[in-house]
């Protein structure tokens, strides 16, 4: 139940909606409940997916490529203001659209979609690793649990592959959080 | 006699605001005028059992010293208003009315360019090392990244924990929080590092040597945002294991 409140309480965006602390040992409960997607998840609709990828305002496009260019964690200006904008759009409005103009206008319909959140949270992850930044961890959590959130309600699922290699980067960054491993 | 200051308190319920009045009751002062605000949330539930239960005032401040104590001991004027947030135009209206410049705000929230007209300026203490530990919640992540802990007092501009920085004060802390303490994080820490900055603040004024402190350059402009309750947990744990049993327990001001 701890588990589940913590999901739905990290949809809220402001201090006031997330409930007193919780005391005891609440991680491997609440680990548990992210892994769930893997048992919950339906494979990507192949359409759906191509029209999230397509075009050069795609999000998820985008993402991929700052992940080939990304070295050490290292990031060009422009990569960094880019993932640095949607992460504050999705603190602001607690979504993401699939496809951003370059003054970050929405310029699709489809929002909500998980296989974004699961993309956009490795990245996160894989950050949080390499540079120890704690907001990215922050927000790739949040991005899991909307994922999570999403998925049991019947929207499209994610990419397996993407889902287990986002959950043990989460794994991993925990551990890191932790033991410093 | 109490000492005199001619500052305003902005007073919006809640434990930072109880805390603050502590402080100036501590340092003995007596300032010109309380404009309340109104805040459904102010009222934290098991605050007050919570904090006998663990001897909160004995360490930090008394939750239950309640404004109307602090009005009746040091003859303060009070002003009540139905705003809700510092925007709010009927409290700008009493602002603009009151003759006192400086006012201490003890709510949230960035302030309209309006509020800023007619000389006045605001006084916020922020939880954290400015500017680099930017957010309401950035004493979590300040833990959590370093086991450091700070409040930064200062005036308050157009963005968001951002102005002039008035003092700056670090703490060391031997914390054990059990599972009988889940408010002492947000509602007595908070609330308790921020009212030492203010303590600061309030004993230049006295000393008519208030004045601004050079912080450190920002190594960015992002802010941290609200903490996922995982990793609040996982802070609190950290913090545990940083307890030290032959040690003093408690939060104290780096010299």
């Amino acid at each position: 139940v701890i588990a589940q409140n913590m999901v739905k309480s990290s949809v809220g965006k402001h201090e006031s909606d997330i409930p007193k602390i919780e005391c005891g040992d609440a991680l491997p409960n609440f680990m548990l409940r992210h892994k769930r997607l893997l048992l919950l998840t339906k494979p990507v609709s192949d359409r759906a997916f191509e029209k999230a990828k397509q075009g050069t305002d795609s999000v998820i496009s985008r993402l991929s490529y700052i992940e080939k260019d990304m070295k050490n964690g290292e990031l060009s200006y422009a990569d960094r203001d880019y993932i640095f904008r949607l992460e504050k759009k999705f603190v602001l409005y607690g979504e993401l659209f699939t496809h951003y103009d370059h003054n970050f206008t929405a310029t699709s319909e489809i929002t909500n979609y998980p296989a974004l959140y699961i993309h956009f949270a490795s990245l996160l992850l894989t950050l949080y690793l390499i540079k120890a930044d704690l907001n990215s961890l922050n927000t790739a959590i949040r991005l899991i649990d909307h994922s999570v959130l999403l998925i049991e309600k019947g929207h499209d699922g994610c990419e397996l592959s993407q889902l287990k290699s986002c959950l043990t980067l989460e794994e991993s960054a925990f551990g890191k959080l932790r033991f410093g491993t | 006699l109490a000492h005199k200051l001619s500052i305003g308190l902005l007073w919006f319920p809640g434990p930072r605001a109880t805390a603050y009045i502590n402080i100036l009751k501590e340092l003995d002062i007596a300032i010109n005028v309380i404009v309340v605000m109104k805040n459904d949330k102010g009222n934290i539930k098991g605050l007050t059992q919570e904090a006998a239960t663990n001897n909160y005032s004995a360490q930090y401040f008394d939750v239950d010293y309640s404004l109307q104590q602090y009005v009746e001991e040091f003859g303060v004027r009070i002003v009540a208003t139905s705003a809700t947030h510092i925007n709010d135009l009927t409290l700008s209206e009493i602002i603009f009315t009151e003759h006192v410049q400086d006012w201490i705000f003890c709510g949230g929230g960035i302030l309209k360019p309006h509020l800023f007209s007619k000389g006045k300026r605001y006084i916020h203490v922020h939880p954290g090392k400015l500017p680099n530990f930017r957010g309401s919640t950035c004493f979590y992540y300040s833990i959590l990244h370093d086991l450091s802990l700070a409040s930064s007092a200062f005036y308050m501009s157009q963005k968001l924990d951002d102005g002039d920085n008035l003092a700056i004060t670090e703490f060391n802390f031997n914390l054990r929080i059990t599972e009988h303490m889940p408010l002492f994080f947000d509602y007595i820490l908070d609330p308790w590092i921020r009212a030492l900055s203010l303590k600061k603040v309030l004993l230049d004024m006295l000393s008519e040597n208030l004045k601004v402190v050079n912080g450190e350059p920002p190594e960015s402009n992002r802010t941290y945002y609200v903490m996922h309750p995982i990793l609040r947990n996982l802070t609190l744990k950290k913090l545990n294991e940083h307890y030290d049993p032959k040690k003093i327990e408690g939060i104290f001001e780096c010299k």
